[in-house]
């Protein structure tokens, strides 16, 4: 059922005695991220460099032992760290941009381990057009965040976002042409 | 051609295309669009895109995936895998459902009958749902139908939470069943009314399901429909035992948009009708393969405009199109067993008096609707008639919204001019719906007033960024505040379902926070929770109580959504208590006070330098320092470009920073591109943010573009319904637009709405003048400012002509009256002064100046070439 509304349901953390929501573990994900880049940017001051990938998966381990957490669904669990890579890399990126601005700190970001070298330069950019690519083809949005950001393959995002393979790939060729054209206009006819 | 229905076939061309070779592609391109150049330059400009750089975003962010970041956190935690819950009496398999508050597993009992067990799911125990699951087990244990699930068996787990025992059906959705055993037309009707036939059942024992959908009607391989899922259904003319009935139904709003009838979106109470309705958007889907409206987004204003204003195509065109479009070559969800020739007529016509969007022009039962598919089979015509003539010479009249045929035409103007009134209330209620009102200072500490507004606004602030929720805002509850008045009256003014009120109690040991949830239908409390705390956790405070309340209203949202609603900006208490007492002072909108705000912004940038919102906040309380007149404009204008810019530079994607620059380039750089790029930036990245689209509906009425200036005020009042600001400003963009007799009504409401705008006396004193009502001015003049011997001497000899040349001589040396004098010699006729006035001010950079274009006072002056020369200068066009 395409069309069928789908409560997302992300996590579903079963807690011992603690009935914590979903909501709560959730912000709690992204403080401690937060946090934890903030740290290792103290730390590092020497390069000034983010390991985004060990952020996450620290975040996460940390998360995980603090508070028992018993992930039940494999698949919620994708959706929400390919989510979070999305925020932690957008949300570094547009520090990065406007720390150069104001000649501040900087970030550089493609130098960090595991990161894209330069391909896709602007994530800022990159994030506002999937915003946008959201409001017109909200799944299409979702396989990019699920391929790009979650690196995942097509079949683990058509599991994640249960649909078939085919459409997945269908979507993903889709989207990218429409970024890229969203993000270099030059191509555009008349 | 829908604009739906465009964006699919530019995306089916695309991927055919994609399949040709260069040589065959453009050919391929210029058929398939025949002649429709701006669909092939959208297909070409994808093409292009694609071709330019086929590797663009393969290669992923992360050299580490998601999944082995989850993979190292699942053998972190020793393999246990999912937990299942205990049940005792059964063993529990897998999960096969799942909903927004319950889980259903497969189980076997011990003597090895296989059943589904429904549970509550964990952390989900609020008493809303264990009251709706108790109810939805009352409902399931009445009904006894082969044609839907049975209840066998209930009780509570060792942790006490409720679940019961269901017999186990297995099978498929029924549009998927429909699908795979191909069925031919009159087999998926057949099946259709067995459906029928379960759901008359249940309205005979009263029982409205209110969520049919094909996910909800299994049909196992027997070809036998199973009804499940109860969980929103409804009792009517509920007894005494179900009193909660009415509450958790308006604060616990679950439904499937695509399935749901206009009046289920709009909150409506339940009633036979909207399952009427829903089957016949199952019906629509059994015939056709799709769902009669498609959303584009699941915005709740998209999803309600289309159910209960948009059009549906007949059935027999959507399979005709279809049909068309691919001839038969791809897996479309169409059956190629339906033919386009057997639904156009009949069955069109039985559809399409099932999805009709007034309750009363539907089939009045199932049974009726079933009745009608049953003569279609057996070959006799069906009952449905197409929309009568009268009705759609009256359709046309009134567009696309609707409403009951009426027998005269007197009858029909009246109950349409209801009708519209009515449906601009309904709109407001297609979102859940919530009021917070100010929160009561229980306390002794310096502050506790002032903490307690801001608790009260920093809890509007978060629940107002979950877009399936609509807060009124500041303006609106604040002119509750203090006043004695019942939760519905205040509701309704409100225009929401449900109330938030609670008290807050602070000294310098504890924080005690009380608050409660009241439904505005039964006036009934439906939740309530004391959180207790430090002094200092003000902001985790809020963020449980934001958890919390969502939850209790069942609101479902994603990860951003979250992060977004219980966002800080700070993560400093001290800052964003200083924060909220900016905030405070900057709202009253008194000239000392923007003072008091600007001191409190800058100490919160003390506690954090890093507080975008502070200065977003410091920015505003100067510009309206400047737009007020109490600063000078050479000081304030550049005091909130600068905290605007800083806050800018700290985060570039805050709508409110956006907001305040709008404000600069607007009333003091005169540079009206420069504004309205802000002001659409700030809406753009925050839709939600009252006071961007008050303030470009300002600016723009100075533009003269009235339409849109007016479009931004309704924006402001849909989400603000009772901000006297908002309304005193639009009433200005009416003045200017000449459109008097509307302009006081808006200053009335304002003046009703009170607080600081009070009469409203200047403004209406203008009105009076421009519609020459020479003795509501002179009577306004007399009650507010009063006349002296002089002043009224001149009125009473020469008019008022004589009163304001009285007052021109008065201010003649005043440095900061240019404008003032400018007005004053216009009225009286002395061109050239006024000329000269205006030209002074433009050098005082008196704001107002921007007025020029619209003000109606200068109407005297505007054809003068000196005056077109003046417009020119500040860049308006005369």
């Amino acid at each position: 059922m395409p069309h069928e509304a789908k409560v997302i349901e992300w996590l579903e953390p079963v807690t011992g005695d603690v009935h914590q929501s979903r909501d709560e573990l959730i912000v709690h994900v992204y403080d401690e991220l937060r946090r934890l880049a903030t740290g290792y940017l103290r730390r590092e001051r020497a390069d000034h460099t983010l390991q985004p990938t060990a952020l996450v998966h620290e975040a996460y381990m940390r998360l995980a032992a603090q508070d028992g957490v018993v992930w039940r669904n494999r698949e919620h669990l994708l959706g929400v760290a390919a989510a979070m890579m999305r925020r932690v890399l957008v949300d570094h990126s547009r520090g990065y941009r406007s720390d150069k601005r104001s000649g501040g700190l900087k970030l550089p970001l493609a130098d960090a381990d595991g990161c894209a070298e330069g391909e896709v330069e602007d994530l800022v950019a990159l994030d506002e057009a999937l915003t946008r690519l959201a409001r017109r083809h909200p799944q299409k949005s979702r396989v990019v965040e699920l391929r790009f950001f979650g690196g995942l393959s097509i079949e683990e995002t058509a599991r994640v976002l249960e649909v078939s393979d085919s459409t997945v790939e269908r979507d993903w060729k889709f989207a990218r042409a429409w970024l890229a054209r969203e993000m270099n206009p030059g191509g555009r006819y008349g | 051609m829908g604009e739906p229905r465009r964006v699919e076939l530019v995306e089916q061309i695309f991927h055919e295309a994609l399949e040709c070779d260069d040589a065959r592609r453009s050919r391929f391109l210029a058929e398939v669009c025949a002649g429709d150049v701006a669909l092939l330059a959208e297909v070409a400009s994808l093409l292009a895109s694609y071709e330019r750089d086929q590797n663009f975003l393969q290669r992923p962010a992360f050299n580490m995936s998601a999944s082995d970041v989850a993979a190292s956190l699942l053998e972190e935690e020793g393999g246990r895998g999912p937990e299942v819950p205990r049940v005792r009496g059964f063993r529990l398999g897998k999960e096969v459902g799942s909903g927004g508050m319950g889980a259903v597993y497969e189980a076997f009992s011990t003597g090895g009958e296989r059943v589904a067990v429904k549970l509550v799911k964990g952390g989900m125990g609020t008493e809303f749902i264990l009251r709706r699951f108790e109810r939805e087990r009352r409902i399931l244990g009445a009904l006894d139908h082969p044609y839907i699930s049975r209840l066998l068996d209930g009780g509570a787990t060792d942790e006490g939470m409720p679940f019961f025992v269901m017999e186990y059906v297995e099978g498929l959705p029924i549009d998927q069943y429909s699908k795979e055993a191909t069925l031919f037309t009159a087999e998926r009707l057949r099946l259709f009314l067995k459906v029928c036939e379960a759901v008359s059942y249940a309205h005979r024992h009263r029982v409205i399901h209110r969520d049919l959908k094909p996910s909800n009607i299994l049909v196992t391989e027997a070809g036998v429909p199973k009804l499940l899922d109860f969980g929103v259904a409804k009792l009517l003319n509920l007894d005494s035992t179900d009193k909660t009935g009415d509450a958790t139904a308006t604060a616990y709003r679950v439904m499937t948009p695509e399935y749901a009838s206009p009046a289920q979106l709009r909150g409506l109470p339940p009633s036979e009708a909207d399952d009427v309705y829903s089957l016949g958007v199952l019906l629509y889907i059994l015939l056709t393969g799709q769902p009669p409206y498609r959303f584009r987004s699941r915005t709740p204003e998209e999803v309600h405009q289309s159910i209960v204003e948009g059009r549906v195509r007949r059935p027999s065109e959507v399979v005709n199109d279809l049909r068309a479009s691919v001839s038969g070559t791809t897996d479309r969800p169409v059956s190629p067993l339906v033919e386009a020739d057997e639904l156009r007529g009949n069955l069109d016509k039985v559809v399409m008096k099932a999805l009709r969007k007034e309750s009363e022009r539907r089939y009045v039962s199932v049974e009726e609707m079933a009745e009608d598919i049953r003569r279609y089979l057996s070959g006799q015509p069906v009952m449905a008639r197409a929309d009568s003539l009268v009705y759609r010479v009256a359709r046309l009249v009134r567009g696309n919204a609707t409403y009951t045929v009426p027998t005269a035409v007197v009858a029909l103007l009246c109950l349409l001019l209801g009708l519209v009134l009515g449906l601009s209330g309904a709109h407001e209620q297609s979102r859940t719906s919530l009021a917070i009102m100010p929160f009561t200072d229980m306390g002794q500490g310096t502050y506790s007033e002032q903490l307690a507004e801001g608790i009260t606004d920093g809890l509007t602030e978060h629940l107002s960024r979950l877009p399936q929720l609509s807060i009124p805002s500041h303006n609106s509850v604040y002119s509750y505040k203090g006043r004695a008045q019942s939760p519905q009256t205040i509701g309704h003014a409100l225009r929401v379902e449900t109330l938030m009120v609670g008290n807050v109690a602070v000294n310098n040991e504890s924080l005690r926070v009380n608050v409660e949830l009241l439904d505005v239908g039964s006036g009934r409390s439906v939740w309530t929770k004391t959180y207790e705390a430090n002094p200092s956790e003000v902001l985790a405070v809020q963020r449980r109580i934001t958890a919390d309340v969502r939850r209790e209203l069942g609101i479902a949202a994603s990860p951003e959504e979250i992060i977004h609603s219980t966002r800080q900006y700070t993560e400093n208490d001290e800052a964003y208590r200083l924060y909220r007492l900016g905030r405070y002072f900057f709202n009253k909108r008194l000239s000392e006070d923007f003072y008091k705000g600007i001191e409190y912004f800058r100490h919160a940038v003390e506690k954090d330098p890093s507080y975008a919102l502070a200065y977003a906040g410091m920015a505003d309380c100067y510009g309206l320092l400047g737009a007020y007149f109490v600063m000078e404009p050479h000081q304030a204008f550049p005091a909130a470009r600068k905290a605007a810019i800083k806050a800018l530079e700290l985060d570039e994607g805050l709508a409110e920073a956006h907001t305040s620059l709008a404000l600069v380039h607007w009333l003091y750089d005169w540079d009206w591109a420069a504004a309205d790029r802000e002001f659409r930036k700030a809406i753009e990245l925050d839709p939600r943010y009252v006071m961007a689209h008050h303030w470009r509906g300002l600016f723009l009425g100075e533009m003269g573009r009235f339409d849109e200036a007016e479009a931004e005020m309704q924006k402001a009042l849909e989400r603000d319904p009772i901000s006297a600001p908002v309304y005193a400003d639009y009433g200005r963009v009416l003045y200017w637009a000449r459109r008097y007799d509307e302009a006081l009504e808006k200053y009335d409401k304002a003046s009703e709405i009170g607080d600081n705008f009070g009469a409203m006396r200047y403004e209406r004193e203008l009105l009076y003048e421009q519609m020459g009502r020479l003795d509501l001015w002179g009577a306004s003049v007399e009650r507010y400012v009063g006349f002296d011997a002089r002043a009224r001497e001149a009125y009473r000899t020469h008019g008022p002509k004589g009163y304001w040349r009285v007052q021109y001589r008065r201010m003649a040396g005043d440095p900061k009256g240019g404008h003032d004098r400018a007005e004053m010699c216009a009225r009286i006729g002395y061109t050239d002064r006024a000329l000269a006035d205006l030209a002074e001010a433009i050098l005082q950079r008196d704001h107002r100046v921007t007025q020029l274009k619209v003000n109606p006072i200068f109407d005297p002056l505007r054809s003068d070439p000196r005056f077109a020369e003046l417009l020119r200068r500040m860049n308006l066009t005369p």
